[in-house]
């Protein structure tokens, strides 16, 4: 699964990019040191928001691309899954389409499992 | 000795675990790990006594275990504090509500900067800062700035931590030293020779059969180019024209796939 996100954050522009369930945990991210634990947590609220977006919308949507004024979340609905791009504005909005396209597909076939908490063991002794 | 608590910072950070520990009373070693490093923390009846990290120690080395945002953690109860005689300290869970409050607030602007460690600088070409006074530790980072290495590797070769580094190159930025530079992307003037187009077209044919030609054609003519002189940072846009045409998903991934794959070996 890091493969895929190592392909997408190989594209010139691209900051980052997270794997979300659709109950806002991380499934899967590069972990790298600025996404901090409240800016992850902001993602998978935000993500959240957007599922319950999407469920009204109708099944003709299959991802938001939101710009803000630093650069834009491209977030890209998977089969049980959310996958969020943090890029900048002059990113290759094509070359970033098709590979998000050809990921998700793979990503869609391994269907992604539920998101760890991050503790893996915590029993008392 | 049984492990109670371990796991990941990326999703529990440090001044969270120091807390839950410290409010229970725990005695024992927390273990730090990233990469091939690692540093501890003693606590004893949920006080901190003492913290190791690289050639640190104390309340020095505890702050700079507190600014990883990575890594793993392993806390063992009851484990024994051998051969510490130095650097010892007392911090309760005020003096860690302070620290992480800190660190907190310089990654929030550090991030503003550099929102990841994949983040190239080069040396600002077009800025002439007035008078600079650099300490040795700023002078060995901008030494290392040159458009290719990235904030993370500038870390590892001058063996400095993530947050330190990230840190000081926060500041030269804002003193107008360094700026961003790009991830390498073709030329805009870079063209792209006929043997790509042969490429897409025994791609299209796959999926589309004898009318690909026509519809490569057609394609290229939208984007108001030519055949014989494609520029190369306008093909992921052909190959999302050309893919807008054929109707089935399960093809027009294939399609896709195979022409990505192209691409990025041209």
């Amino acid at each position: 699964m890091q493969d895929k996100l190592n392909e997408i954050n190989s594209i010139a522009g691209v900051m980052d990019s997270v794997l979300v369930n659709k109950n806002g945990s991380i499934v899967s991210s590069q972990q790298s040191p600025f996404l901090t634990q409240s800016l992850l947590e902001s993602i998978g609220r935000e993500v959240m928001q957007l599922d319950a977006a999407i469920d009204a919308a109708g099944e003709g949507i299959k991802g938001f691309d939101l710009l803000y004024d630093y650069g834009r979340v491209i977030v890209q609905k998977g089969s049980n899954f959310y996958l969020v791009v943090l890029c900048k504005s002059s990113v290759d909005t094509s070359l970033l389409r098709l590979t998000l396209n050809v990921v998700l597909k793979d990503l869609n076939e391994k269907r992604v499992s539920r998101g760890s908490s991050g503790i893996r063991m915590f029993n008392m002794t | 000795m049984a492990n109670i608590l371990n796991g990941t910072l990326s999703q529990m950070n440090l001044s969270e675990i120091l807390k839950l520990l410290m409010s229970g009373n725990k005695t024992g070693k927390l273990e730090l790990s990233k990469e091939n490093k690692k540093g501890e923390i003693y606590l004893k009846d949920g006080a901190i006594l003492y913290a190791k990290w690289n050639n640190k120690s104390g309340a020095d080395a505890l702050y700079e275990l507190m600014t990883w945002m990575n890594g793993d953690f392993n806390f063992i109860p009851d484990a024994a504090m051998d051969n510490i005689a130095k650097d010892m300290f007392d911090m309760g869970l005020q003096n860690i509500d302070e620290w992480s409050k800190i660190i907190s607030e310089e990654w929030n602007n550090i991030r503003k900067i550099i929102p990841t460690t994949n983040v190239v600088f080069k040396i600002a070409a077009n800025k002439t800062p007035k008078d600079v006074n650099l300490r040795a530790e700023e002078w060995k980072i901008l030494a290392n700035i040159n458009g290719a290495k990235n904030v993370e590797e500038i870390a590892e070769s001058i063996g400095f931590s993530e947050f330190d580094t990230s840190r000081t190159i926060y500041r030269l930025y804002k003193e107008g030293l360094i700026e961003e530079s790009e991830k390498p992307r073709p030329p805009a003037n870079e063209l792209v020779n006929g043997n790509f187009f042969h490429l897409l077209e025994d791609a299209l044919v796959k999926v589309m059969g004898p009318m690909a030609s026509i519809i490569i054609e057609e394609k290229i003519g939208m984007l108001k180019h030519d055949k014989n002189a494609f520029p190369k940072i306008r093909l992921a846009k052909l190959i999302e024209y050309i893919s807008s045409d054929i109707s089935d998903e399960t093809k027009r991934i294939s399609f896709q796939q195979a022409m990505l794959n192209v691409i990025k070996n041209i």
